[in-house]
């Protein structure tokens, strides 16, 4: 059996091609204001594993819908000879210029794919769509209307009641801005349209649903990259005799800080090409004029954790590793060892909260010095690279592919659960220890970590 | 082919997949079709897909790593050649020391072989682990890979990428420490194969005579037991390679009071070269070889691990390999013809004289009255929307020949549609007097200019046509 079929129809510029990209997460998608912009059919096979369970169809808006309806109205005498009609029409005037729009969005129609009515619910109902919805009406195919309220919901109602008597489900989605149940939940619906659909269409659901779980699992791996590539990185410089120390350890910081914007930066692409969000990236500039920087006070104010949670978890570590101690003793050291690792932790934790970077100077052959970045000594960096990241990903994951404005990422990450913070921070500990050469290892853990923190998909605030 | 990935083809494909950040949909889809392949031989098929010209680069930057590598084993000979001249140098007036010579040509690269060993071992962040480090820089190697770097030949560029330290590249830290650690061999093995050439050169074409001195207090007996044990590898072999204790007793040799000439036999001098020759053999070069051997084995599984096990290159293969849900259109859409310039929205029609005629286009909800006073026309007719074309028709007929002004009003929050273009063209085929479409905006009743998003479609739609879009007239009109 061949898969169903959906033809995406309506007036023209009321957000068919919108839908489509949404549902079918093609940014190539073309959508302009001008009217007319998808001037033939183009068809987005939904596909697993190289089986398509359904097609949507992208269709030129109604252009001549009151002279085509004429056109069938003669050729149907009765109610019975309508869906005919419609075929008939189509078939005749396939090749003639004045109905191209109405028989490129017929065609799929009449060949049996089931109707997406879009309308525009922040604009007022108009006798001119009456036409249209007759044609429709007369091809005899299964159909359902979408209310997209551009802007306001002001007209949603009276859509609602002229809709009502043309289509059998009607239903409301914001294409721009649903969140990804609601729009499976748009593409069950359309499984309802006929009962030989729902197998297929609740299969491409499930699928959609586990492909975005894998999604979120292959984005936490690349955040989990990203972050034990800042901690392990120690960009260095060399000393000459004549430098200035202070200005090479400023000039060294702004290397270091540059880096890391750019170890953020390429993580954003690759999560965003993840969600088929490759044109974002071209967004880039803008993005950085108009977001918060991510090394401003600010920032990690915002996403950082405070002095004091900071050296609670370093408390929590240094404890840890005084249990070690107190156990290699058999207990005889009455868990000093865990108390004065504790104090130890939470103190360095302190006092280091704030601290991007820590400097050494290292000795050289021939009396040569270099100035070196240690490896992952802010212990804030990588939770404050950690909610940025979660941000940013919860809004890529649910920005529609049919926005065209660029991405402005701001907003807040939901807190860290502290069972969550304490294994975070011993990850990121572990991934500044084990250098390059353990980093796989804690990539994986930290990957496992992290994914669940992006189940929640944080709500970026106003 | 499935040879293993040499470091020039690691350093092509390091370099490949930092300048392709931005990825190729097409070529990962074209894999992913494709299926099958492990993941050595999927990343050499992307590689060649995204660069024609690997094959090409890749033998490029082999040749060049070959070239630094000779070029690291003839610094090292080079090197040995001039410290032999040194260590050896007899002029007639004393003697060749040979506790001097197993000092410099056996000790001291002894110690250096085990430091960059030690250098070699995996970091961490302990004091233990950055004193190994600080080892590790004094390798000579790290003179190789600087020079290399900076070195402009064929294929550096990749090359540059996978050497420089300063560019972090998750992964790439084994390979470029063993690269590393094995310049560091070849120069040593370069320096003893320059060093034995040059004592056999000695040897053969001038006449060397040893001896042994020190300030310690030692007897020809117990250097007779260490060289007994020094030279217990050979010594079954080539008994004349291991001095025996008259030649070790009649060699010592004291600058004072013996007027810095030789006293015993100096055929006898002379019987220290073999001995000298197998311990630069066995203590110097065999084990720069054998280190030489065990650090390219470890480059060339370092370089194999990395190959399929760079972050970027398992996330490239996560890309390949995991998207089994492919919802986008299979080519995409074909771009548009560019657009017309947009026709601008004139001045707010004139009002003086008054229009023949206003055709409401599609129902715009104002009352006819409204609108005819509005623009002062004549009368009011409807066309569009839920009428018929036969309807239209009429109001074509209605307004034909006319030569006053006609002005259609349209909802402006709708587009334009073609059949408003024929209706339109009818009308100024059929008439002499000026016509004009009006977009308007309606709030409760009252006409109001449309909005700048609404307008901005019309002053496109309506590019190619000679009719003008004009303003609703402004409420403060006379």
């Amino acid at each position: 059996m061949s898969p169903p079929r959906f033809a995406v129809v309506g007036h023209p510029n009321k957000g068919k091609s919108s839908l489509v990209a949404t549902l079918a997460e093609d940014e190539s998608v073309r959508i302009a204001p001008e009217s007319g912009t998808t001037t033939r059919a183009v068809t987005y096979p939904m596909r697993v594993r190289g089986e398509t369970l359904y097609e949507l169809i992208d269709t030129p808006g109604f252009q001549r819908a009151r002279r085509a309806l004429g056109l069938i109205e003669q050729r149907a005498a009765t109610a019975a000879a309508r869906r005919e009609a419609v075929r008939a029409f189509v078939a005749e005037h396939r090749a003639d210029p004045m109905f191209r729009a109405e028989c490129e969005l017929l065609a799929p129609v009449v060949e049996g794919a089931g109707i997406i009515y879009v309308v525009d619910g922040a604009v007022p109902y108009g006798p001119e769509y009456e036409p249209e919805m007759e044609i429709l009406r007369w091809s005899g195919q299964p159909s359902l209307a979408v209310i997209n309220p551009i802007g306001t919901r002001d007209h949603v109602r009276e859509w609602r009641d002229a809709l009502g008597q043309y289509f059998r489900v009607v239903r409301e989605m914001d294409v721009l801005a649903a969140p990804v149940e609601q729009r499976l939940d748009l593409l069950r619906a359309f499984g309802e349209l006929d009962p030989a659909w729902r197998p297929a269409l609740e299969r491409a659901v499930e699928a959609l649903r586990a492909e975005r779980h894998r999604l979120r699992v292959r984005a936490a791996r690349v955040i989990a990259e990203m972050l034990v590539e800042a901690l392990t990185l120690a960009p260095e410089r060399r000393l000459r005799a004549d430098d200035d120390p202070q200005a090479a350890r400023a000039e060294l910081e702004h290397a270091y800080a540059d880096s890391l914007r750019g170890l953020e930066t390429a993580a954003r692409a690759r999560v965003e090409r993840l969600y088929h969000h490759e044109a974002l990236a071209r967004d880039e500039a803008v993005l950085e004029s108009i977001e918060a920087d991510l090394l401003a006070a600010r920032t990690w104010q915002l996403f950082g954790l405070d002095r004091l949670t900071l050296a609670g978890v370093g408390a929590g570590g240094g404890a840890a590793a005084g249990l070690g101690v107190d156990a290699a003793l058999g207990g005889l050291s009455g868990f000093l060892g865990a108390a004065i690792g504790g104090v130890a932790g939470g103190a360095a934790a302190w006092l280091a909260a704030d601290r991007l970077a820590r400097f050494e100077t290292r000795d050289l052959p021939f009396g040569e010095q270099v100035l070196a970045v240690r490896a992952g000594a802010s212990r804030n960096l990588p939770f404050v690279l950690l909610g940025r990241a979660r941000v940013h990903h919860a809004l890529v994951a649910r920005r529609s592919h049919a926005r065209r404005d660029p991405l402005v990422v701001e907003g807040t990450s939901a807190g860290l659960p502290g069972d969550a913070r304490q294994r975070l921070a011993r990850l990121f500990e572990r991934a500044a220890d084990a250098g390059d050469d353990g980093a796989e290892a804690v990539v994986e853990s930290l990957a496992e970590a992290i994914a669940p923190l992006l189940e929640s998909e944080p709500e970026p605030a106003a | 082919m499935r040879a293993r990935p040499t470091v020039g083809e690691l350093a092509c494909l390091v370099h490949a997949l930092e300048a392709e950040r931005s990825a190729r949909p097409a070529v990962e889809q074209a894999l992913r079709r494709r299926g099958g392949a492990d993941d050595l031989v999927c990343l050499r098929d992307w590689l060649g897909a995204v660069d024609e010209d690997s094959a090409r680069r890749i033998a490029d930057t082999d040749a060049a790593l070959r070239a630094v590598s000779g070029g690291a084993l003839a610094a090292g000979a080079l090197l040995g050649l001039v410290t032999a001249l040194g260590v050896f140098f007899y002029d007639g007036s004393g003697r060749v020391n040979v506790l001097a010579v197993l000092g410099v040509m056996v000790v001291l690269p002894g110690v250096l072989l085990l430091s960059s060993w030690l250098g070699a071992s995996p970091r961490g962040s302990g004091a233990v682990a950055r004193a190994l480090a600080a080892l590790g820089a004094w390798s000579p190697g790290r003179l190789v890979a600087r020079w290399s770097r900076r070195a402009g030949r064929r294929g550096s560029s990749a090359l540059a990428t996978l050497l420089d330290p300063r560019h972090h590249v998750l992964g790439l830290a084994p390979v470029r420490r063993w690269a590393v650690v094995r310049w560091s061999h070849l120069l040593g093995t370069g320096f003893f194969l320059g060093a034995l050439a040059t004592l056999l050169a000695l040897v053969v074409f001038t006449d060397l005579a040893f001896g042994w001195s020190t300030t310690l207090r030692a007897t020809p007996e117990g250097l007779r037991d260490l060289v007994a044990v020094v030279a217990a590898p050979w010594a079954w072999a080539v008994p004349a390679a291991s001095p025996d204790l008259e030649t070790i007793a009649a060699t010592r040799w004291f600058r004072a009071g013996q007027g810095g000439g030789p006293t015993a036999p100096p055929a006898l001098l002379g019987q220290w070269w073999p001995f000298l020759a197998a311990a630069l053999a066995v203590y110097g070069l065999l084990p720069r070889i054998a280190s030489a051997a065990l650090a390219s084995m470890l480059l060339r599984r370092a370089t194999g691990r990395a190959f399929v096990g760079l972050p970027a290159a398992r996330a490239l293969l996560a890309r390949i390999g995991a998207a089994e849900v492919d919802t986008r259109a299979p080519t995409p859409e074909p771009a548009p013809p560019p657009p017309e310039a947009p026709r601008r929205l004139e001045a707010p029609v004139p009002v003086v004289g008054g229009c023949e005629a206003v055709v409401s286009w599609s129902a715009v909800p104002v009352p006819d009255l409204v609108l005819a006073d509005l623009l002062d026309a004549d009368r009011v007719l409807h066309a569009g929307g839920a009428r018929t074309v036969a309807e239209d028709e009429a109001v074509l007929d209605a307004l034909a020949d006319g030569a006053g002004r006609v002005v259609v009003v349209t909802k402006a929050w709708e587009p334009p549609l073609l059949e408003l273009r024929d209706f339109v063209d009818a009308l100024v085929a059929r008439r002499s007097g000026a016509v004009a479409v009006m977009p308007v905006a309606v709030d409760d009743g009252v006409l109001r200019p449309p909005r700048a998003a609404d307008l901005a479609v019309w002053e496109r739609g309506f590019a190619d046509c000679a009719v003008p879009l004009v303003a609703p007239p402004r409420e403060d009109r006379p």
